[in-house]
């Protein structure tokens, strides 16, 4: 438990309004908008319709936590932060799904990495989808606000070797490596962004902009679902909530229902269309959760002579676009390599293998250094996504087939990055699939892995980037929402998360939900305010 | 006389679907009723099966690494199942229900041979070939196997390794108290 000062529990002294589901919550509310989820997108709208002087209600899933909770232990932090227990997966249970679920949302567990939405993507997006202004110059103001209001600038500590090796590696291949920007301010570099920061030294949501929409009179209900909308004559008439406990289940049959003039989606990509599908929204032209993107990412793992300690340290500071943003979107899926921590419960999913063999790797582990490869999915005919269904209990799953097109990036992904480790100087390198070996020259890893049979549940997959099924276009016929968010076929209803990505971002997404939501909910409290008012 | 074939042409389809769902359907309760035959789960504790699965499980995939000696490993074990069943606790029902039912098919006789070739139960088998059953699903040509073998290794291992009593094991030293 940290003991260091925490400005959310003293901002709770101070009177903030805050509900906790599971202990009572009142039969209606009333508010200008009614807010959908605490994260990225939610706390961004949050914080500008309140500057502008709106009454804001937010209703967040999860429940809350603070700093004085960031115990760094993944016990704790799996079970309380993320989307059941970090245990989601997608409906064939070949991919992983690491998403956020708590006040403050993914923001609270992601690892700071910070980059504007790349101008290849933009242009796609202009191109297919009709978002004519959405060109890298006009969104460069909103991006840039965001980077102020939440300190994302470049990482200038020296990398941990973790991310050293992939530095090292690129440089000696002649490969390009940058730095990343992070979202920090006094970070201690303690490794711990995944667990939730003790120090408060990320400048996540939790910390940011849901405390100052607190300060301005906001109120956050929190552990409260929301479970469906109500729907008439194309306007929504209200949203109904039940209090539910730490695991999800509901804790009783009691219902809030909130009335607002507006209503923002911000729950993230997979729960923000499934919320829509629960309510019955309209959906013409069947569009509503497909194309939901993952950016599924591929592993491997470099054993060193030198103790690595991947658990220590900035996750990420170090970065590789060398296979992505050059390569043509029609051609082989392109990926962005980066490095990832372990932790010993991440590390014995990554590590693989049982018995014997399990043993052996952890033996190696201080040694071990683990890099990804995130693929650009959603730019090719062959990875359209995946689509949000909902279980009977109303609970949604995303069924994303892992298809040839995506698993053929996945090989020529592990060849890269063992390539640069073997550059690096490991000892051995090991692929996340289930017929790997360790192998102990690149020629040999190469041979190997050109043999694998790709198929998923052979081939190690996770995603921690979920983003698209509501997609955003110029044309009904193409999205769920209109270029400013608002959902096509309801005009009092929007949708400010990563949910509008018409494909993925081909980057870490936090910088592009915070940039676009800064857009969106600009635009939305002039709309309903006639108020101008500016992030930073 | 009639000829049944031209008045009914499709009776013999009829048939055939008749019988295919009829079959279909004998099957599916076949199985449906031997995950809950033993079920794993019960009011989000483990059943005595569900335990004994969990156990074999533990034994497979952590067992190299557990103390040798067999009154500590014994308390190992069982630890790790007290913290297992809390952490299957913390999951969203529809999760429970899916664990239930793997651990259903893993605990019945019929359904723990097609999913492992392993003809004993998981507390008589031993470690031998609790690890040839795990090989199995591992690489096994059906997803279903494969599946089943990662849901359950991933659940032992997230339990097991995120408990700061087994970080020892691993050389995490543990994060820096602030």
């Amino acid at each position: 438990m940290s003991k260091l000062p925490d400005p959310f529990r003293e901002g709770l002294a101070r009177g903030w309004k805050t509900t906790h589901g599971e202990q009572g919550l009142p039969a209606q509310v009333q508010c200008d908008v009614a807010i959908i989820g605490t994260g990225a997108g939610a706390g961004i709208t949050a914080e500008l319709l309140t500057r502008a002087g709106l009454d804001v209600v937010l209703i967040e899933e999860g429940p809350l936590r603070t700093s004085t909770d960031f115990n760094q232990k993944e016990s704790d932090a799996y079970r309380t932060l993320y989307q059941e227990s970090a245990a989601r997966r997608t409906l064939d249970g070949a991919i992983s799904i690491m998403q956020g679920r708590c006040v403050g949302g993914t923001t609270v567990i992601n690892w700071t990495s910070s980059f504007r939405t790349p101008d290849s993507t933009l242009r796609h997006w202009q191109e297919v989808f009709g978002l004519s202004e959405y060109t890298t110059e006009s969104m460069a103001p909103w991006f840039e606000q965001a980077e102020r209001r939440l300190n994302m600038t470049p990482w200038t500590i020296p990398p941990n070797l973790n991310n050293e090796v992939l530095r090292k590696g690129a440089t000696k291949l002649g490969i390009s490596s940058a730095v990343i920007p992070r979202n920090v301010k006094g970070c201690w570099n303690l490794g711990a962004c995944g667990l939730g920061c003790p120090t408060n030294a990320k400048q996540s949501m939790l910390v940011t902009s849901i405390p100052a929409a607190l300060d301005a009179g906001a109120r956050l209900f929190y552990q409260t679902r929301a479970q469906k909308f109500d729907i008439q004559n194309g306007k929504v008439t209200g949203l109904v909530c039940v209090p539910i406990r730490l695991n999800g289940d509901k804790v009783s049959d009691r219902t809030m229902r909130v009335t607002a003039r507006h209503y923002v989606v911000a729950g993230g990509a997979i729960n923000s269309p499934a919320l829509l599908r629960r309510s019955d929204a309209p959906d013409p032209h069947g569009l509503l959760g497909t194309r939901t993107f993952l950016h599924p990412v591929s592993f491997s793992a470099g054993i060193f002579d030198e103790r690595v300690e991947a658990w220590q340290g900035a996750p990420q500071s170090l970065y590789s676009d060398h296979f992505v943003h050059d390569a043509p979107l029609q051609g082989p899926i392109g990926f962005k390599i980066e490095a990832a921590p372990l932790h010993p419960g991440m590390a014995s999913i990554l590590l693989g293998g049982h018995g014997e063999r399990l043993m052996a790797r952890f033996q190696q582990y201080p040694h071990t250094q683990m890099m990804l490869s995130l693929m650009r999915d959603g730019f090719h005919p062959e990875s359209a996504g995946g689509k949000v269904r909902i279980h009977l209990d109303g609970s949604p799953v995303l069924d994303y087939p892992l298809t040839d097109y995506v698993l053929e990036g996945f090989r020529r992904s592990l060849l890269a990055m063992a390539e640069i480790q073997f550059a690096a100087g490991a000892r051995t390198v090991r692929p996340f699939h289930e017929q790997s070996d360790d192998y102990r020259t690149w020629a040999s890893a190469k041979e190997a892995i050109a043999r694998f049979d790709m198929k998923p549940l052979l081939t190690g997959a996770g995603s921690a980037h979920v983003m698209g099924g509501c997609g955003m276009a110029a044309s009904e016929k193409q999205g769920v929402v209109r270029p400013d968010g608002v959902h096509w076929q309801l005009d009092n209803l929007s949708v400010h998360d990563g949910s509008v990505f018409p494909t993925s971002i081909g980057a870490n997404p936090q910088l592009s939900i915070y940039g676009t939501a800064n857009r969106l909910a600009t635009q939305l409290a002039k709309r309903l305010s006639g108020k101008d008012v500016t992030l930073a | 006389m009639v000829d049944r074939a031209i008045d009914h042409p499709l009776m013999p389809k009829r048939r055939w679907f008749l019988k295919s769902a009829l079959a279909i359907g004998a099957v599916g309760a076949t199985l449906g009723g031997l995950v809950f035959w033993h079920r794993g789960l019960s009011q989000g504790k483990f059943t005595p099966h569900g335990r004994d699965v969990c156990h074999g499980l533990a034994r497979g995939i952590l067992g190299p690494m557990l103390p040798k000696d067999p009154a500590q490993r014994a308390a190992a074990l069982e630890a790790h199942l007290d913290q297992l069943e809390a952490f299957i606790q913390g999951t969203p029902a529809m999760m429970q229900i899916q664990i239930n039912a793997v651990l259903g098919l893993l605990g019945n006789a019929p359904t723990r041979y097609m999913l492992t070739d392993l003809g004993r139960s998981w507390r008589e088998a031993s470690d031998a070939q609790i690890a040839r059953a795990l090989e199995t699903m591992r690489l096994n040509p059906l997803p279903t196997q494969r599946l089943t073998y990662q849901v359950v290794r991933g659940l032992t291992c997230m339990s097991f390794f995120t408990q700061s009593a087994n970080w020892p094991l691993t050389g995490y030293p543990g994060p820096l108290d602030i």
